[in-house]
């Protein structure tokens, strides 16, 4: 049973972090391949908090937030002057740049060894210690995403985003602030992923720089195309088909030494049927 | 008295191509004004510099006797100038509607603080202006292909989607770039009775328009654009009845 | 008849645009196609051209069913589309354009050759060396006019190919069209809104409406009855 809440724990994490990409790839169209870096700043940022004891979860969890949201605006800004193939690239690179520091800089992110011993959440002092606590929290938290993501995108305000994602030029020529509503996207983005971070990183009690790796940026973007660009639904069903499927795997008999390549692989196969033969995912649209 | 558009001296160099040189012109308010020229004569061009999206190398543009220099498009469209595209540029997945929408000035739910902790006050007044975005389809005989994908209309319907966009940004000094160009005779009668009537509405309007009847029927004043350079002016009649422009424009009729 | 459609059927998802189609082209005849917008004049050109399938009847092109016949096929066969917006390649200059085109539809005893295509419009002699996206939109039309010709076509299909064009190189394209059926035999399919000039040109004209042929005939047929409500 715990199994299983563990993977609902995760998924729904997994699902903040894909609306998240959601948001930013799917509905604005800005080619982010750097969300797990946003998304592991996050988790270190809180876990450092708990682990020098200065702050408790719940103010972490917010200055986690706030530091992804500027993060993000920061790491979108590229994306405003050069356009899409060069965007991916730059991207690309600040993803590589992130698992550096990650892997580098001990005194913050205990470096390839990971921080052990992360607190469990807590919630105005009393700690989340049972895995049914913490299924609670995280579908309180995803279903907060959830009606976040579906209020955003029914207002005027996703709509606009939409139409910045078709024509930019023409969303100008009709007296909109193209920018301003591309960096509030980036914020919305960071600040799903930065809580998402935390959430994280105080369910596993140890975070290591693989979690925040251009293979986790990659699984990002197949849960967009899985489970289909620009729709709440799609968004929540990316992640849990995808989080379900290495545990299907353990089913058939591999040898675990061989067991993360055929998750890279089956993964990898997924993205490229779906491309292929259904661009709008399970429960969405087109990328 | 200073003109209500007055465009003065605007040169703009593509690498080696002066494709605007020395051009002025000034509109007055409330007419219709036609501006033609040859494929490349910088028609375009001219209407880029004037909403924001080029900034020329030298020259200026004054709307109301206050100059534009520098300002942002979305600037522009505040103080009041609008355009269209000659490749329309609609949002091909969103619908009729939401195209219009889209077009209308900025209002409350456009920023995310707003959509979601008012979603009700979002939700409001959002049906306000789609009853008002509505009311701009039906201006241009849209109202019953409101809900449809933009994907999905005709050419001559995306056409006057594009002049119901304009619209709703409420600017008073509309530019539109070959709007009647592959209508259909009902529609094109449909898009230039538009045009009028939007005049009667007290909008101005700069029209670029190679359809030699289109200009005749709707146009109170014509400029002619060669080269980058304003080469002539006028009334329709003078303008096609010169026999210069005829040789380079023209030609025989059609 | 190089062209012939029977009881051609054609729309796009669920929704069928076009019904019940038959008429064809002679060689050497300027057919005019007719009608209002959204009467589904480009969804006839794009079954002809291999673009949709059709869902009834048959497209026929010299005597033989093109059934499912790749796109690409059909352009080797001599079928030509100008179509609707701009067919041309926009981050290519003008003359990487024109080469990739003139490589691709037969260079041996063409027809029609890179230089007929700058003589004709003479701008695009000056501006060879230009990115073709950055052209003005009278300029990128007269160049995909240029590309559809290109080569030997028998069956050129034009969409509205007059959309941007200053009046007298409309003259100019509608007398090269008139020429090349004249002289080589190649049949025309003209999509046209300026209707008095698509029937100065054409031999044949066919009237559709909300996806029927609601007219065929000649031109003068066409002026003296009372098709003018269709527009
Ligand atoms: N961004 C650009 N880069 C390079 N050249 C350009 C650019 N924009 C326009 N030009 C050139 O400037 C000239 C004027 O173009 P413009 O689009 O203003 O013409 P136009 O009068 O609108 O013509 P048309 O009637 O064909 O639309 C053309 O020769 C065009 O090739
Ligand atoms: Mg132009």
């Amino acid at each position: 049973m715990d199994y299983f809440y563990s993977y609902l724990i995760l998924a729904e994490i997994y699902v903040l972090l894909g609306l998240s990409t959601n948001l930013l790839v799917g509905v604005v169209g800005i080619f982010s391949v750097s969300q797990a870096a946003v998304f592991g700043v996050g988790a270190y940022i809180v876990s450092d908090f708990l682990l020098s004891g200065t702050l408790s979860f719940l103010p972490a969890l917010a200055v986690a937030a706030v530091a992804c949201i500027v993060l993000n605006v920061l790491l979108t800004l590229p994306s405003l002057r050069v356009s899409g193939d060069y965007f991916v690239v730059t991207s690309f690179g600040i993803q590589l740049l992130a698992t550096a520091v990650f892997t580098n800089w001990t005194g913050g992110t205990g470096g390839a060894n990971g921080l052990p011993g992360v607190p469990p959440p807590d919630l105005f002092g009393f700690p989340l210690e049972e895995t049914r606590q913490i299924l609670g929290f995280t579908t309180v938290a995803a279903g907060l995403g959830c009606l976040a993501f579906w209020l955003a995108m029914r207002a005027p305000y996703g709509r606009l985003l939409k139409a910045i994602r078709e024509d930019e030029l023409a969303v100008a020529a009709a007296g909109k602030d193209v920018l301003r509503a591309k960096v509030s996207a980036a914020a919305l983005a960071g600040a799903f992923a930065g809580v998402a971070g935390g959430v994280y990183a105080t369910y596993m009690s140890f975070i290591d720089p693989s979690s925040f790796d251009l293979d986790a940026s990659v699984l990002l973007l197949t849960m967009v195309v899985v489970g289909g660009a620009r729709t709440l639904a799609g968004s929540i069903v990316g992640p849990f088909v995808l989080l379900a499927l290495p545990q299907l795997l353990q089913l058939v008999a591999i040898p675990t030494t061989v067991a993360a390549s055929a998750r890279q692989l089956l993964y990898g196969v997924l993205l490229i049927a779906f491309a292929v033969f259904r661009p709008q995912g399970l429960a969405g649209e087109r990328l | 008295m200073s003109a209500y558009l007055e465009v003065s001296g605007v040169n703009q160099r593509f690498g080696g191509l002066q494709a605007l040189n020395d051009c002025g012109f000034a509109i007055a308010q409330g007419g219709i004004t036609c501006m033609v020229g040859p494929n490349g004569a910088g028609k375009t061009t001219i209407f880029n510099v004037i909403t924001g999206f080029l900034r020329p190398d030298t020259g200026h543009v004054a709307f109301r006797g206050r100059r534009l220099d520098g300002l942002r498009p979305q600037a522009i469209v505040a103080a009041g100038i609008a355009r269209s595209f000659q490749n329309l540029r609609l949002f091909v997945d969103l619908t009729a509607l939401e195209n219009v929408l889209i077009g209308l000035p900025s209002g409350f739910g456009e920023a995310p603080l707003g959509a979601l902790f008012r979603p009700f006050h979002t939700a409001r007044l959002d049906r306000a202006r789609r009853a008002q975005a509505m009311e701009r389809l039906e201006h241009v005989g849209l109202a019953d292909r409101a809900a449809e994908k933009v994907r999905n209309l005709s050419y001559g319907e995306q056409k006057l989607l594009t002049v119901a966009r304009l619209l709703a940004t409420g600017a008073e000094l509309l530019l539109l770039d070959e709007p009647a160009s592959g209508l259909a005779a009902g529609a094109l009668d449909q898009v230039m009775a538009l045009l009028r009537r939007l005049q009667g509405e007290g909008k101005t309007l700069l029209v670029v328009e190679h359809n030699t009847r289109v200009v005749q029927q709707i146009a109170d004043h014509v400029l002619f654009l060669h080269q980058g350079h304003l080469m002539a002016e006028g009334t329709p009649a003078q303008i096609i009845a010169d026999p210069a422009l005829a040789e380079i424009y023209f030609g025989g009729a059609l | 008849m190089i062209l012939e459609l029977a009881g051609v059927a054609a729309g796009y998802g669920s929704k069928t645009v076009v019904s019940d189609l038959s008429f064809g082209v002679e060689p050497g005849q300027i057919v005019a196609l007719l009608g209002h917008n959204g009467a589904g004049k480009t969804t006839t050109l794009k079954t002809v051209m291999g673009l949709i399938a059709p869902r009834a009847g048959e497209v026929r092109f010299d005597g033989q069913a093109l059934g499912r016949m790749p796109v690409a096929e059909r352009v080797a066969r001599g079928i030509r589309l100008l179509p609707e917006g701009r067919g041309i390649f926009p981050d290519l200059t003008v003359a990487e354009n024109i080469d990739v085109v003139a490589a691709r539809t037969g260079a041996q005893g063409a027809m029609l050759k890179p230089a007929d295509v700058y003589a004709l419009f003479p701008v695009l002699d000056e501006r060879r060396a230009t990115r073709s996206g950055s052209m003005s939109g009278g300029q990128q039309q007269m160049l995909a006019f240029g590309l559809a010709i290109l080569g030997t076509p028998r069956c050129l299909m034009l969409d509205e190919p007059s959309i941007g064009l200053q009046p007298n190189l409309v003259e100019r394209l509608f007398g090269q069209v008139r020429d090349v059926c004249r002289a080589h035999g190649m049949a025309a399919l003209l999509v046209e809104q300026n209707v008095a000039a698509a029937m100065g040109l054409a031999d044949r004209v066919v009237i559709m409406n909300n996806g029927r042929i609601v007219f065929e005939g000649l031109p003068e047929e066409a002026r003296a009855s009372n098709v003018w409500h269709y527009f």
